[in-house]
């Protein structure tokens, strides 16, 4: 069973220059508390307060500012093995543009997986038209591969 | 007499082959939906949505999925029936799933009429869809998250012998 991610708060004094707001606050407030990783929020204050989304492989912070009391509310959220994995594969992705430069490593790895997955398999397909021993099982199984993924592909669109 | 380590080779070899090649559409699907997953930016399509108010006959007994599929099947929708979150008062709705479309329906328990709103996503939303859809979200707080379906019960199962054959040949070096 997954463990539950382990939650843990503390708060901590801030000096933020007047006027302050939107990314250059978050990046000020983050130098201050020596955070890093990718954030999620583009620092609009509500009621003087604003949170900080800051996530990283297995953790996740989520930094309250109150600009009146000069003081941040650290909410620690510490994940286990599955859900770190999990954040891995799941990020970068669609839903937001990378800014930690970790972030965007990990995009460059992904993507050059995919890169080297097509050359070896296209590499691959050519050895065997070049190896001719066995030809009718190599195209039954190719076949037989190409008609399951058709016809699930036919079930799952045009049906 | 051959030893266990040459019909092991020999065993080795005709799998990565066969394994390869039956799972090669499978691999470039999630290998290019992956790469069009990490970059958005490549394409700027926007799906169409259009919406209509259709009358319909609820279900008083079952459960929720056996409501959605009687409900879908008097609309004539196909897909995986998933549930967003709580359900609101007086009103019972789900979205109908494929890769290629979204169908957003929700009825006014009270009037019977069922607001359905269709999404018709283009070629790259189709292509993430396959690579993100499982049948089941749980991003989307389903209470009871099973698929209902069977194209997506068979994707599912092509992901999971797509993910172990993949780390099958990894482990086990072609000799």
């Amino acid at each position: 069973m997954k463990p539950s991610p382990v939650e843990s708060k503390t708060t901590a004094p801030i000096e933020l220059a007047e006027g302050l707001e939107g990314e250059a606050l978050v990046a000020d407030g983050l130098d201050q508390l020596n955070f890093a990783g990718e954030v999620f929020d583009r620092g609009k204050f509500r009621n003087g307060k604003t949170t900080i989304n800051i996530s990283k492989p297995g953790n996740v912070k989520f930094v309250t500012v109150d600009i009146e009391k000069k003081e941040v509310l650290i909410a620690n959220r510490s994940f286990g093995f599955i859900d770190t994995l999990r954040y891995l594969h799941l990020n970068p992705g669609p839903h937001k543009h990378p800014t930690w430069i970790f972030s965007k490593a990990w995009g460059w790895v992904a993507d050059g997986t995919v890169y080297i997955a097509l050359f070896l398999t296209l590499s691959g397909i050519y050895m065997w038209t070049v190896l001719r021993a066995e030809r009718k099982a190599d195209i039954l199984a190719l076949g037989s591969g190409a008609v399951a993924f058709f016809v699930i592909l036919y079930g799952l669109i045009a049906l | 007499m051959k030893t266990n380590s040459a019909v092991f080779e020999k065993w080795n070899k005709k799998n990565h082959i066969y394994l390869g090649l039956f799972l090669l559409l499978f691999l470039w699907i999630f290998c290019v939906s992956g790469l069009f997953l990490n970059h958005p930016e490549w394409f700027h399509g926007k799906p169409e949505r259009t919406s209509v108010d259709k009358p319909v006959d609820m279900l008083d007994g079952g459960d929720q999925i056996t409501k959605a599929r009687h409900l879908m099947d008097q609309l004539e929708l196909k897909g995986e029936a998933l549930f967003q979150g709580a359900p609101k008062a007086g009103v019972f709705g789900f979205v109908a799933m494929r890769p290629d479309e979204l169908t957003f329906v929700n009825v006014n328990l009270e009037t019977k009429v069922a607001k359905v709103t269709h999404v018709e996503g283009n070629f790259d939303q189709m292509l993430r869809n396959l690579h993100t859809f499982s049948g089941v979200r749980p991003i989307w707080r389903e209470k009871e998250s099973k698929r209902d379906w069977l194209p997506t019960i068979l994707w599912s199962i092509s992901i999971d012998a797509l993910s172990i054959g993949v780390t099958f040949r990894i482990v086990v070096k072609r000799s």
